[in-house]
């Protein structure tokens, strides 16, 4: 297990720091635990959207800055949830299984390949979070 | 790591208070005026991730630190502290303030340092050499410099203007060679 700041980590640690809080102050804020903040900032808990937006709301970030936080906070996700409860149709289930399967074994070629075909035909309606 | 005693390099009282006082100057030039009392977690939070871009401070819940105040990697540039110890320490407890200042102490005297492997679990470390005695002086020069202490007036104000606990504030007199004047 690595014991180094997440890219997340780093920038919550200069965000904290420019507006010289501690992580017990921020924890304070957020209404969170100081050991909470922590976990998030070394990758071993995702952050959840409610932990983002009082970031955001905190920090007073603009938009900019408020993409770039949440740029990051995707690259800093350690495990991605797919909810197959409701409405997912024998097909799709399917997908996510085999998906998640042959993940380890997509090369970055083959992932440029599948996030193109995954992402043009949306790109008007906006992705979804 | 706090917890069991390791030999080290010996380190003379007068070089680990040297090291103290450089740090309690730094954290001058950067801030201003500083305190008596050292704010170590301003210290740890604000001051070193900008000379160690890659430390790391790491805050845990209690049950994952069984028994334990704080433990520190130094060539890992990574200090862990229980919740507990850390809120208290924020919160300008005396105790948890050593020991975070403890903790301080493993990390910049103890990069890069052999730690001795014993062949018998021996009681024959000398003080100078022992890794628990090096943080204890240094957290105890960092939070109680001499001259801070030589104007205090009484232990209750060693306690306030350093922010240390009674049993520090009593260590500190004993090493310092200061007698307690009666009344204190």
């Amino acid at each position: 297990m690595s014991n180094a700041l997440t890219p997340l980590g780093k920038e919550l640690r200069k965000l904290r720091i420019d507006a010289l809080e501690r992580i017990a102050d921020l924890a304070r804020a957020l209404r969170c635990t100081a050991s909470f903040i922590s976990a998030v900032e070394l990758g071993k808990r995702s952050p959840p959207e409610d932990f983002l937006q009082g970031i955001v709301h905190h920090y007073n970030l603009d938009a900019a800055a408020e993409a770039r936080l949440r740029n990051l906070a995707a690259l800093s996700t350690t495990a991605v949830r797919i909810d197959l409860t409701e409405g997912t149709s024998d097909r799709s289930r399917e997908l996510a299984v085999a998906f998640a399967r042959a993940f380890p074994t997509i090369d970055s070629e083959k992932a440029a390949k599948l996030l193109e075909t995954l992402t043009w035909p949306n790109n008007q309606k906006g992705q979804k979070r | 790591m706090t917890g069991f005693r390791r030999r080290v390099p010996g380190r003379r009282r007068a070089d680990i208070s040297t090291h103290a006082n450089l740090l309690r100057n730094h954290f001058s030039l950067i801030a201003g005026d500083s305190p008596d009392a050292f704010p170590v977690v301003e210290y740890v939070e604000f001051v070193l991730p900008q000379v160690m871009d890659d430390f790391v401070l790491e805050i845990v819940d209690d049950h994952e630190m069984p028994g334990m105040e704080g433990a520190t990697w130094p060539d890992k540039l990574h200090m862990k502290l229980p919740r507990s110890v850390y809120e208290r320490a924020a919160a300008n407890d005396g105790r948890a303030r050593f020991t975070v200042s403890h903790e301080l102490g493993h990390l910049l005297l103890h990069q890069g340092v052999p730690f001795f492997r014993e062949t018998h679990q021996s009681q024959t470390i000398a003080p100078y050499e022992c890794s628990e005695w090096q943080a204890n002086e240094f957290a105890a020069s960092l939070l109680m410099p001499e001259e801070v202490v030589k104007a205090c007036g009484s232990v209750r104000d060693i306690m306030e203007r350093c922010g240390v606990s009674q049993t520090a504030a009593v260590n500190r007199l004993k090493v310092l060679k200061m007698v307690k004047p009666r009344g204190w």
